[in-house]
């Protein structure tokens, strides 16, 4: 039953590729995508080098960010975190937005400074909330801090120096517009560290959700279990920042989700979050940029008006 | 194996927790820790399973130390039942026992048959066999605290460490946890140490007693000769009846706060 369930999260997700792929602006039908019927030249650039990178941009931000979030829930014991709301992505973005405007858009610098920006958030997060362990609603409240706090720096950047980071408006809500092969190749081998470190912990994860005494009774060394996955969940959220900019609920929705789906087992939610995170940002692209065309609209504002009601329904439900 | 700890000190925030202990749980015995609120029986078992190491003094199983052991390697062979604990709410029992594989099993690979005999086992003892598919949330107080018991059964640990375990269980169903305590310990000759409140389980279910009062230990040994109206006067303050039960044992029943 739960193979099922996964396969058909999995169908989604190769649906949500090809749906991104043939809608837009310019119309190309299905089998011209599967190559089985003839395509003009505007049309095989617009395939191969707009959508086509866009779309597995799509899939590499939507797998990061809900693998991200699916850790943070089970290691700081809180289910509403998210890389969003609790301050990491700020934190990314403040020092990736730094690291643009000092290393001018060398590439490869400004992902290892985000991450280094989104650790130093997930440590703050801490610090404020460790008081004898952790506890669900003092990471929550940490974490608006935290979020405010470094969100306040990345405005004071975009005013000062806005001039010199490209699309700031765009990247203060996440969006995917322009994203090509580069980013791709930025994206990519985030992801697939990532994603590995993340399934082979998926024991562990299950452990720490037992509880930190019971965790450690049976052998799991925590603060380290703990300080490793926060991160990778650091550094998936941190290479999704860097390329579609501070992109929200995504790390909420998912995970959340796949768990009403498949249950709390580490070992198929994680495969299932990923594979969820790959359907809701592919499809809620294509609906971004199709819905108001021509006007593109960017995907964080659409995930921001499904995340904010379903924050709150959660906040209701678990806290 | 024998578990001794060696002049135990804990302080927390400038207050004096456990000042200086010294006690030894011998080899298959069932010890039972009792004492009042705030004594320190919780920091005491905290201590002896690493789950507090914030203590200075020596803990050693066998004669090692169980600080050089690691904590896979003392998982291995103690487990402990502690009382803050969560499970995800669709847990199944069978899952919840099966966790108590962790620190068995590989790093690759998934489960031996020598998990699952254990897990198995684990489930026979504490009768939940037939309860495996459901899921923990939807069990009763006593049922729950079973399937707990059964995760650290299935650790096939050589020492087991309970704290409170009949707390906040009815009657029937802390005489059920009690037996299968006692189940296991003359099965496997188990070393087994538990907090304890209810006196009259002390005397009946354990083979030891250690008394902590006020940080230190004020009396170790025979539950029977220590366990008595006297004791409860001098460690709990209060005023206690005995009385002889069917079985000849000695009842004790408090009266009133001295």
């Amino acid at each position: 039953m739960r193979t099922i369930k996964f396969l058909l999260i999995l169908a989604a997700a190769v649906a949500g590729f090809f749906l991104s792929l043939i809608n837009g602006s310019v119309d190309i039908s299905p089998a011209q995508v599967f190559g089985s019927a003839p395509m003009d030249e505007t049309r095989r650039q617009i395939l191969e080098n707009i959508r086509l990178p866009r779309t597995i941009v799509a899939v590499l931000v939507g797998v990061n960010l809900s693998l991200s979030g699916a850790i943070l829930q089970a290691v700081m014991k809180n289910p509403l975190a998210d890389p969003h709301i609790i301050g990491i992505s700020s934190g990314a973005g403040l020092f990736g937005i730094f690291a643009m405007m000092i290393f001018n858009d060398a590439g490869f610098l400004v992902t290892p400074a985000a991450f280094v920006g989104a650790m130093l958030a997930a440590l703050m997060i801490y610090v404020l909330a460790w008081k004898d362990g952790i506890r669900p609603i003092r990471v929550i409240l940490a974490g608006v801090a935290v979020s405010a706090f470094l969100g306040a720096g990345i405005s004071a950047l975009l005013i000062f120096a806005g001039d010199k980071v490209h699309g700031a408006l765009m990247w203060m809500v996440g969006g995917l517009s322009a994203r090509s092969w580069q980013h791709v190749e930025i994206l990519l081998p985030y992801s697939i560290a990532g994603s590995l470190a993340t399934f082979i912990s998926a024991r562990h994860l299950n452990i720490l959700q037992l509880g930190d005494e019971v965790a450690t009774g049976l052998g799991l060394r925590v603060n380290l279990v703990r300080s490793l996955l926060t991160a990778t969940a650091a550094m998936l959220a941190a290479s999704a920042v860097c390329v579609v900019g501070l992109l929200g609920f995504v790390g909420l929705i998912v995970p959340h989700t796949a768990r009403l789906i498949l249950g709390s087992d580490y070992r198929t939610l994680l495969p299932g979050s990923a594979a969820l995170g790959a359907a809701v940002v592919t499809v809620s692209d294509t609906i971004a940029r199709t819905v108001f065309a021509p006007t593109e609209l960017p995907v964080g504002i659409l995930m921001a008006m499904l995340g904010a009601p379903f924050f709150l329904y959660l906040l209701r439900r678990e806290l | 194996m024998n578990l001794t700890a060696t002049n135990i000190s804990v302080n927390i925030g400038g207050k004096d927790i456990l000042r200086s202990v010294t006690c030894a749980f011998e080899s298959g015995r069932r010890t039972a820790i009792i004492g009042p609120n705030g004594a320190g029986k919780s920091t005491l078992l905290k201590v002896l399973c690493l789950l507090n190491e914030k203590f200075s003094g020596t803990v050693t199983i066998d004669g090692t130390d169980i600080r050089t052991l690691g904590r896979k390697n003392l998982a291995r062979v103690m487990a402990i039942l502690p009382q803050e604990r969560d499970a995800p709410h669709d847990t199944t029992v069978r899952q919840l026992v099966s966790f108590g594989r962790f620190p068995h099993r590989k790093f690759f690979g998934g489960e031996s048959s020598e998990d699952t005999d254990a897990i198995d086992e684990a489930l026979t003892l504490t009768k939940l066999t037939d309860l495996q598919t459901r899921q923990v949330s939807s069990l009763s107080g006593g049922e729950r605290q079973r399937a707990w018991l059964a995760m650290t059964l299935a650790q096939r640990p050589k020492v087991l460490l309970l704290d409170e375990p009949t707390t906040y269980l009815d009657i029937a169903h802390q005489l059920d946890v009690m037996d299968i305590i006692a189940a296991v310990n003359k099965k496997f000759r188990t070393t087994i140490v538990m907090v304890l409140h209810d006196i009259n389980h002390a005397r009946l279910y354990s083979d030891a007693v250690v008394v902590v009062k006020g940080g230190g230990i004020c009396a170790a040994g025979d539950p029977k000769k220590i366990l008595t109206a006297q004791t409860l006067g001098t460690v709990f303050n209060v005023a206690a009846d005995t009385f002889l039960n069917a079985a000849g044992d000695k009842i004790i029943f408090p009266t009133a706060r001295a």
